[in-house]
């Protein structure tokens, strides 16, 4: 988005504690329980250090890296580690032992050679399906499918989440028995029906009869904001969000010049209805991009992502970027480790991505070692997106590769 | 019965209506409306428009403002809405409900009854308390500022200028402060300090290629795209103003191009509004409203989508038609 104001990255943000958000979507959303949830890693005196206080500097954070065999899922929960082997694995290996077993494991399949023409409701079945997800739990729930409509213009396809992905996913819940509506509240747009013709969801919409839920201009509910990193006390949460059993992040793949990226995580501003919020969502902004997108993360019912990453934007994203041709679609349970993939494929380093700091082991993980990958592996897929010449976005990778000025 | 007049009755039935067919009814749909019906046939609808009127009434907070809707208070942006309507409505034929119940003006006599009332909020008043307070509006909009901010590289526009904000708190944008210039030139007050600051950043959010968006211009070196619904604003707010650079010309030009069969209702109307009150009413501007008309009523009967294009259409077919009685020159 182009927002006239320097991003928040290095501002004091309150840590917070977590608050079990993992553990209730892996009980509650219908994706079989990955992992555990990391514990608090800042003591609550730590409440205003700075945000990156606690990592490590920036030149000593390993390359992009061909991935090492993933570790499988434990196939014990995190209560019993704790209560029959903590104290011996404490013994063993220390603080950094346990936390290291205790971390979030997620798993993200990844699928290669896509089109927008071809068969990506088999894809994105067989994506979910190799992610863990409960056909039987979906029957009956109402689930939302928010594309990425920032502000949509034939021009520009790129920019926005294609409608084949749209439909196809649709496809696939609506075969699982689940009730399928499609949700978006443009950021920069304020006439939503334009922002459907221009984008053509509309028309595909309504050829599938698909419900679509403006969430810009629908009744709210409040909701607590279960993230803390920002100073917002809550969100106001679209009907249609609340009421959602389901939400499943459909983001476009795309560079972002002020965030650095944009797809699973970030797409959710789109939740935010811009009749209390504003267009751009200015509250948001105000209070920090990285913060409030790691909050209203946080504060949604139980997500998901499938990425639409077959034509991305790289360059001057999300808005006057330029096309980039990748054929991915990114499907998985968590999407802070949708995202991590994601940015590992650009090349860029997840760690240095504010909101996914925060998301780290909080949301889910970001290390590569707890990461489960299936479909394809994505260090072959690995294609480096252009980003512009300004440090805070050339920082994110290791290396200046091909510079836009 | 002609398409526009029965979308005309259509929406005296909904008042106060909303967004969408079956969602609550909120402030900006419901002026919409009655400021449609003020144009298609004031002294017909007057009872729906007052009913408007009196919802907005009962919903305007002490210091002025108006909410989005009755859920909510705050953001007070849909305030310059309850002014246009105001503004509209001044005219001699149009009595407060609350003024009226002694004795009916003869003209009352003979109007239509409207059709039964479609109430979205069935628990809300249906009288206000009060009418509505234009000068605790017109306070509140001039007292309200949006945020100014450090200058910012690679951000064109001037940060440092100070028009209105959607929420309180936050950066200046393109449409509150267009609807804010426009509530304060409908009441007179085209030479208050703070209309003339908002037409200064409105020239300033003006696209180097003509039209506006929702008021960026140039970030990291890259010009933005410009969007229908906020240039009609645009022009809506400037028609005006010397156009020494002719920027707002420009704006006009672009719009002309964009405009036609498919443009979505309320880009289209907001676009052909803010033609029309540069002279400019491009030649099929009725086929293209009916059109729109025809996709609203096939897909979600939108009130307030309705709502514009009949307001649109109305002022299409009556080129002296003034939208703002209070403001110099009006609509031409």
């Amino acid at each position: 988005m182009s927002h006239s104001f320097q991003p928040v990255t290095n501002d004091c943000w309150p840590c917070g504690t977590p608050k079990s958000n993992t553990e209730v979507r892996s009980a509650e959303c219908g994706m079989r329980n990955e992992g555990t949830l990391q514990q608090p890693h800042q003591a609550p005196n730590t409440k205003h250090q700075p945000a990156n206080s606690s990592l490590p500097p920036l030149a000593s954070l390993p390359l992009p890296q061909r991935p090492t065999p993933n570790p499988q899922s434990p196939t014990i929960d995190r209560r019993t580690l704790l209560v029959a082997g903590g104290s011996a694995l404490v013994a063993a290996g220390g603080y950094f032992g346990v936390q290291e077993v205790l971390a979030e494991r997620a798993t993200v399949f990844i699928a290669k050679d896509q089109r927008y023409g071809g068969p990506l409701a088999r894809s994105i079945q067989e994506g979910l399906l190799a992610t863990g997800f409960d056909t039987a739990w979906v029957r009956g729930k109402r689930v939302l499918l928010k594309p990425n409509l920032v502000e949509p213009t034939k021009r520009c396809p790129h920019m926005t989440t294609h409608p084949a992905v749209v439909i196809a996913a649709a496809e696939v819940f609506r075969r699982w028995g689940a009730e399928v509506l499609v949700g978006e509240g443009p950021g920069h747009v304020r006439d939503t029906e334009m922002a459907l013709e221009e984008s053509t969801l509309g028309e595909a919409l309504r050829s599938e009869h698909i419900a679509f839920a403006d969430l810009n201009h629908e009744e709210t509910g409040w909701r607590e904001n279960r993230g803390n990193a920002s100073k917002l006390a809550g969100f106001h949460f679209p009907s249609s969000i609340i009421t959602a059993d389901l939400v499943v992040s459909l983001p476009k793949l795309k560079t972002h010049h002020w965030a650095g990226m944009t797809a699973a995580l970030k797409n959710m501003y789109g939740t935010i209805p811009g009749i209390r919020y504003g267009w751009p969502k200015n509250v948001l902004h105000y209070n920090g991009i990285p913060q409030t997108v790691f909050d209203i993360n946080a504060s949604l019912p139980r997500t998901i992502a499938i990425v639409d990453a077959i034509t991305c934007m790289e360059g001057d994203g999300p808005i006057m970027g330029s096309p980039k041709q990748l054929g991915l679609l990114l499907i998985g349970a968590n999407p802070t480790a949708v995202d991590a993939t994601a940015a590992r494929i650009m090349g860029l380093r997840p760690e240095r991505i504010s909101y996914l700091q925060l998301a780290d082991q909080r949301l889910g993980p970001l290390a590569e070692r707890h990461i489960a990958q299936r479909g394809e592996p994505w260090w072959p897929l690995l294609n480096p997106f252009v980003i512009l010449d300004d440090p805070h976005l050339q920082s994110l990778r290791d290396k200046p590769s091909v510079l836009v000025t | 019965m002609s398409p526009w007049s029965a979308l005309a009755a259509q929406l005296a039935g909904q008042i106060p209506c909303g967004y969408t067919a079956a969602g609550p009814a909120c402030t900006e749909p419901t002026a919409a409306a009655a400021l449609a019906l003020c144009a298609y046939d004031s002294a017909r609808y007057r009872r729906a428009i007052n009913r408007a009127r009196n919802w907005l009434a009962d919903g305007q907070q002490t210091n002025g403002s108006v909410g989005p809707n009755y859920q909510h208070d705050e953001p007070g942006w849909p305030t310059s809405w309850g002014l246009l309507l105001e503004a509209s409505n001044s005219t001699k034929q149009l009595v407060h409900e609350w003024l009226e119940q002694p004795v009916a003006p003869a003209s009352i006599l003979v109007e239509q009854p409207d059709p039964p009332i479609q109430s979205v909020n069935p628990g809300q008043p249906s009288r206000p308390t009060k009418p509505f307070s234009v000068t605790a509006a017109l306070d509140w909009i001039t007292a309200t500022r949006g945020m100014q901010m450090p200058l910012q590289p690679g951000v064109a526009h001037n940060v440092e200028l100070v028009g209105w904000s959607w929420v309180t708190g936050t950066h200046t944008w393109l449409e509150p402060t267009c609807l804010a210039v426009l509530a304060l030139k409908a009441h007179g007050l085209g030479d208050h300090a703070r209309c003339r600051e908002g037409v200064t950043v409105l020239f300033d959010r003006i696209l180097p290629n003509g039209g506006a968006n929702y008021g960026n211009t140039i970030v990291l070196g890259q010009e933005l795209r410009a969007h229908i619904q906020p240039t009609g604003l645009l022009l809506l707010a400037l028609s005006d103003e010397p156009d020494r650079e002719g920027k707002r010309d420009k704006s006009a030009a672009w719009l002309q191009a964009e405009l036609g069969t498919e443009t979505a209702a309320a880009s289209l109307s907001f676009g052909l509004l803010g033609l029309a009150t540069l002279s400019i009413r491009p030649r099929y501007a009725l086929d293209w409203l009916e059109q729109a008309a025809k996709r609203i009523a096939e897909r979600d009967q939108s009130p307030y989508r309705n709502a514009l294009l009949l307001w649109t259409a109305a002022v299409m077919q009556s080129p002296n038609y003034s939208i703002w009685p209070g403001r110099a020159g009006g609509m031409r």
